[in-house]
């Protein structure tokens, strides 16, 4: 029998090749977006990228995060909440909301804060950082240890390009 | 004269003796049945509370965005008084760039704020210091005590704002007692002399003219109100009175009949105890009433009606004066308090219920929210302090806009004045929270709830979502896709032939897809709908959190559903926060009436749409304000105020919608006729030219959308009109300039 020919396979050998060498980008769902590891980081803005809350709120909301970080769980949310009045687009406050809801076993609420926390960071990885490592808990929280490994990885790229 | 056998007399005696025993019975039986109705009476009375409904406390803080006149103009919206020198809470000085106020004390949901003195700098249209003067220390953010703006309160109309005794200013219980009742302390209920008294001065004048009752007499009175005036009623009202006063203290009976007597009408609502006319009249505490203020009051006592100081202001005032110069002779006041009062104008505040049940649209929100939560005899008899998201500013440059708008339009049309019917709702983008809310062109009236209840058809308010369905897919979509603007016919189910057309009844072929929706072209918008299939489109919807059921039909696509402008609020604030839905609230907490917190009603957050495409659907929404159907906007908001948002016109020009947002805010309005009929108003011609002045003074932040990861821009057709589309998909294809309908209308 004559072998059949390898023509028709090359193309997927190509392709599987290329798979090989870089992730293929990812296709849309409506599952919370994730950013392509491909992506280029969003360069910083004229400033730096805010590091702190202090470079990046403020005075009223910086009190506030401060009287909620002293707060048991229950009172903080009613806090940073008010914060949120004020400063509704800041991401650190969004950041430390998830952190009060994994305090009261809200997985999901603290998941959705981080991701909300890094939509309106911009590309800021010191805040996104920090966003990935509550996310990690908040699946971690649910028994999605895979989730969370995902995520915890996530976090430590994004320390590394940090020097962390 | 036969006399009596001593037989006879004495079964008469024996027969007077068993009846006055039976007499004597009844009449006991009786006075146990009125003593156990006056101490039930009481006891009620003391004890049901209507619930409290707050607004949103003002944040103050350096940074705030209130300038002098603002700030200003909140306090006085809260009852404070301007003053030469400050007199303790409740009062302020103005200064070239500053303002020192007495901040009253509070018992927030989180905690009681104390009477504090502030010391504030404006610079730049904001606020830039705040400093707390005895503590010498700059703050970094305190709270104004929120504006009290309705009760909830049981179905009979009565209403209280309670106040205890001791709380109550001295001038007003010395000068009630004064006034109403002089031996008050020492009478037993009654008081003989005073009736004596106004016996005589009754049949000197021939008719009645002077009233001998007790204040305990006046506030049975208050209690079992009767409208007839017999001989067995008054019978009744005395041995009442002798049973109150054989109860309860003359402190209890006091504080009783200042919290009960009726001191006014507000529509259907009676006004009654000081505590609330206060609020009612003068849009303050009782605390911080002035002596001629006080003095009106008790002058009302005597009739509220016939001394309306709103109706009739001159005997108001003559009544309010002799009462001041009562005060002064009982040595209640010196020559001088007596002389400055004396000048003083009444000082009523408003026109009609001031202070008290202003937004009851937004009320009735608030009450629909907590109805699954409380029992209606918790809400209504519990004291609950009820803390909502209300911003007061917002909600007066609404009614403000509704009101000056409508009649504008009327007028420009050539319709029949108090044709249009209206509603608005101001909503928050990232805090889900309903800041304003009117329910009809009658602001101050609780009738028909249009911004909750009138479902009306949406007409193009859905086409987004048509389009965003279509963004969905980015490998068959992004914003320049071509459409076919054509016509197109479908056979609906029952046989009918729907054959829609477009508003202009024109044609315009092929064209971008941004543009199908900024022009709002229905044909394109329905072929592109059929495409995505209606369940897609459907999803779209209860992703953007409707709580409606969207109809399976591709007439869908036009708006051929019914819903509540509060409804479209909750539809676009999705999109204005990038995907991420929050269910709008009306209420923060509740509270007791102690101040424990009782229930908070927390930021829920769901991401439930994906970023890029929210992104791609809010840059088409900016084309519509700028090329598109709501370019007139423009005419009034500033060039460079980036907005978003969608007209909504229906068949027939029934309905006339605008539903748009900046950064921080989401404005709906809605016109049309209560009766159904065409209002031959566009959603341009109509609800935008009351949303674009609205938004303008409202101040709303420039919409600025974060850019996703994944999302680029593409330099557009010349170099101009860069279009962003999804990254790792076809970039936006341009065919030639010439060959495609001009992107730019001129």
């Amino acid at each position: 029998m004559r072998p059949r020919s390898i023509a028709p396979i090359l193309p997927l050998a190509a392709a599987m090749l290329l798979a090989a060498c870089g992730p293929l980008p990812p296709r849309e769902s409506p599952a919370p977006p994730q950013r392509p590891s491909s992506a280029p980081p969003r360069p910083a803005p004229a400033g730096g990228w805010p590091r702190t809350p202090a470079e990046a709120s403020g005075p009223a909301v910086l009190a506030l995060l401060d009287q909620a970080a002293a707060q048991p769980a229950a009172q903080a949310e009613a806090t940073l909440e008010r914060a949120l009045r004020i400063e509704p687009r800041n991401p650190f406050v969004w950041q430390a909301l998830a952190g009060v809801r994994l305090q009261q076993g809200m997985a999901d609420d603290a998941e959705t804060a981080a991701q909300k926390s890094t939509q309106l960071a911009g590309g800021n990885p010191w805040v996104e950082s920090g966003n990935w490592r509550a996310i990690a808990a908040a699946r971690r929280a649910r028994g999605d240890e895979p989730g969370a490994q995902e995520a915890e990885q996530r976090a430590s790229v994004l320390q590394e390009q940090l020097g962390q | 004269m036969p006399t009596l056998s001593p037989l006879l007399r004495r079964r008469l005696w024996i027969a007077a003796a068993a009846l006055l025993s039976i007499a004597v019975a009844a009449l006991s039986v009786w006075i146990m049945l009125l003593d156990r109705q006056v101490r039930q009476r009481f006891a009620g009375a003391r004890w049901a509370l209507p619930a409290q409904v707050y607004a949103a406390p003002l944040e103050v803080y350096p940074g705030g965005p209130l300038d002098r006149n603002a700030f200003r103009r909140e306090l006085e919206r809260l009852g404070y008084r301007a003053a030469r020198t400050l007199e303790g809470p409740g009062t302020f000085t103005v200064g070239a760039s500053r303002i020192e106020v007495v901040v009253r004390p509070f018992r927030f949901w989180d905690g009681a704020q104390p009477a504090r003195q502030l010391d504030l700098g404006f610079q730049d249209q904001q606020i830039a210091r705040v400093t707390d003067v005895a503590a010498r220390q700059d703050l970094a953010l305190v709270r104004l005590d929120p504006m009290l703006i309705g009760s909830i309160y049981p179905t009979q109309g009565e209403d209280r704002v309670l106040v205890k005794l001791d709380e109550v200013p001295p001038l007003l219980a010395q000068g009630l007692v004064l006034v109403e009742d002089h031996h008050f302390h020492e009478h037993f209920g009654l008081d003989p002399k005073a009736i004596a008294r106004a016996t005589w001065a009754n049949l000197r004048a021939g008719r009645a003219v002077q009233g001998g009752s007790t204040i305990t007499q006046q506030l049975v009175r208050n209690f079992f109100l009767t409208l007839e005036r017999t001989w067995s009623r008054k019978f009744t009202e005395i041995f009442m009175s002798v049973l109150l006063e054989a109860h309860y203290s003359k402190n209890e009976i006091l504080e009783a009949y200042l919290n009960e007597v009726h001191l006014g009408q507000d529509g259907g609502r009676a006004v009654h105890g000081f505590g609330l006319a206060s609020q009612f009249y003068f849009n303050k505490p009782l605390a911080e009433l002035q002596p001629q203020e006080i003095a009106l009051l008790v002058a009302l006592v005597k009739g509220p009606s016939f001394y309306n100081p709103r109706k009739h202001a001159d005997r108001a005032r003559e009544r309010r004066d002799l009462v001041l110069r009562m005060f002064f002779e009982a040595h209640l006041l010196t020559p001088d308090q007596l002389t400055l009062a004396t000048k003083m104008p009444l000082g009523v505040a408003g026109e009609k219920g001031g202070g008290v049940a202003r937004y009851p649209a937004f009320v009735d929100l608030v009450k629909r929210q907590l109805r699954g939560q409380y029992p209606e005899a918790d809400l209504t008899h519990q004291g609950l302090r009820i803390f909502t998201t209300l911003d007061p500013r917002a909600q007066e440059l609404l009614e403000r806009h509704l009101l000056a708008g409508l009649p504008s339009l009327e007028k420009g049309y050539h319709m029949k004045a108090g044709t249009l019917e209206s509603a608005g709702v101001v909503a928050s983008v990232e805090g889900g929270e309903v800041l304003a809310l009117v329910g009809g062109r009658d602001v101050r009236y609780a009738g028909f709830n249009r911004a909750l209840d009138a479902r009306r058809p949406i007409g193009s308010l859905a086409k987004p979502f048509v389009f965003l369905a279509a963004l969905m897919q980015p490998d068959r979509y992004d914003l320049t896709t071509p459409l076919e603007d054509e016509p197109i016919e479908l056979e609906l189910p029952n046989g009918d032939v729907w054959a829609p057309n477009n508003y202009d009844k024109e044609i315009h072929g092929t064209e971008p897809l941004y543009d199908a929706l900024a022009q709002s072209h229905n044909l394109a918008t329905v072929r592109l709908g059929l495409d995505l299939g209606v369940n897609n489109v459907r999803e779209m919807f209860r992703a953007a959190g409707t709580l409606s059921d969207p109809p399976p039909n591709p007439s869908l696509f036009l708006g051929a559903w019914d819903l509540a402008p509060l409804e479209v609020a909750q539809l676009y604030s999705t999109l204005a926060a990038a995907g991420y839905q929050t269910p709008l609230l009306a209420i923060r907490e509740v509270a007791t009436q102690d101040g424990s917190p009782l229930t908070r009603y927390p930021l829920r957050v769901r991401q439930t749409l994906p970023e890029s495409p929210v992104y791609l659907l809010n840059w088409a929404l900016e084309r519509v304000m700028h090329e598109g159907t709501a370019a007139t906007a423009y005419n009034i908001l500033a060039p460079e105020l980036r907005v978003a948002g969608k007209t909504g016109t229906t068949d027939d020009l029934r309905d006339s919608w605008f539903a748009g947002y900046g950064q921080d805010r989401v404005v709906v309005v809605w016109l049309g006729r209560d009766d159904n009929q065409p209002a031959n108003l566009t959603g341009a011609q109509g609800a935008l030219q009351i949303w674009a002045p609205l938004v303008r003074d409202l101040r709303v932040k420039s919409f600025a959308p974060v850019q996703p990861a994944n999302v680029e821009f593409a330099p557009g057709c010349g170099g101009q009109l860069a279009i962003p589309y999804v990254e790792g998909h076809a970039p936006p294809q341009y065919p030639e300039c010439a060959g495609l309908k001009s992107l730019f209308h001129w």
